[in-house]
């Protein structure tokens, strides 16, 4: 079970895209492009696995930080959450932008969201924060690695969306 | 995706989980729900409704993961005398 799930599960972000661009959409209002309508739900599923795997990341550093604060330098420590921090404050801006515009994903709402995701992708490898987790000693450090090149990827992802 | 791969899915409490293998241990790294994509998986087409309603549901769990975030680093930073981050309004 283990065995075949394993291959399963790594392919459940491409599912949530893959899902929102094949999909055909039925029942348009008049008016509205189908690949306008694909393209947004793909780029909310997108956001939401960003969203998961930032609260998962933060929740086990803080959680491992709290039982031995050796573990994380303290500056790493810091700079860790900074980054989630603001990893977790585009996203709510980019959340607006897709809220204002439900089932649109003309230039206006692509150009929005490149301004925001770009510039955390670019924050996010300046503080290399894959390196940090790849780097540590500690085992459940390790473990969180893949975590937060999901959140890399899915940002990606995002901005492939709209570029 | 065939229908097993969804019956295997189905199993995990009707959670879609993107998850990697450390060490030979299976580590869930995402659970959402799986019920909308099993049905656009299944059918091939999904209602304009339908797919408005499944990314506001999105955008929604999102906005509170990301809120949760915030408050839980804001939280750490003030231990540390850090100022706190901002934390944008949601529309």
């Amino acid at each position: 079970m283990r065995r075949f799930l394993f291959p399963l599960v790594l392919s459940g972000l491409l599912m949530i895209v893959i899902a929102g661009c094949q999909a055909h959409v039925t029942n348009l209002p008049q008016g509205v492009p189908e690949n306008e309508v694909r393209a947004w739900i793909a780029a909310t599923g997108a956001v939401k696995v960003i969203a998961d795997s930032t609260k998962g990341v933060t929740d086990s550093v803080i959680a491992l930080n709290a039982a031995d604060p050796k573990v994380i330098p303290s500056d790493d420590y810091q700079k860790i959450l900074l980054v989630l921090g603001k990893t977790a404050q585009t996203g709510i801006h980019v959340d607006n932008v897709l809220k204002q515009a439900p089932s649109k994903f003309g230039d206006g709402t692509k150009q929005q969201i490149l301004a925001e995701i770009q510039p955390l992708i670019t924050q996010m490898q300046a503080a290399d924060l894959e390196g940090i987790f790849s780097r540590s000693q500690s085992p459940r450090m390790q473990a969180e690695l893949v975590t937060v090149q999901t959140i890399t990827q899915s940002a990606q992802l995002l901005l492939a969306l709209v570029q | 995706m065939g229908s097993n791969a969804l019956d295997i899915l189905n199993e995990a409490n009707h959670d879609l989980v993107l998850a990697t293998e450390v060490a030979g241990v299976l580590v869930p790294v995402v659970k959402g729900v799986v019920t909308d994509v099993k049905q656009m998986m299944d059918v091939n087409t999904i209602t304009y409704t339908m797919a408005i309603k499944t990314g506001m549901q999105n955008l929604d769990d999102a906005d509170a993961a990301f809120s949760d975030v915030i408050n839980k680093v804001n939280a750490e930073r003030a231990k540390a005398g850090l100022t706190p981050l901002q934390m944008p309004s949601t529309s």
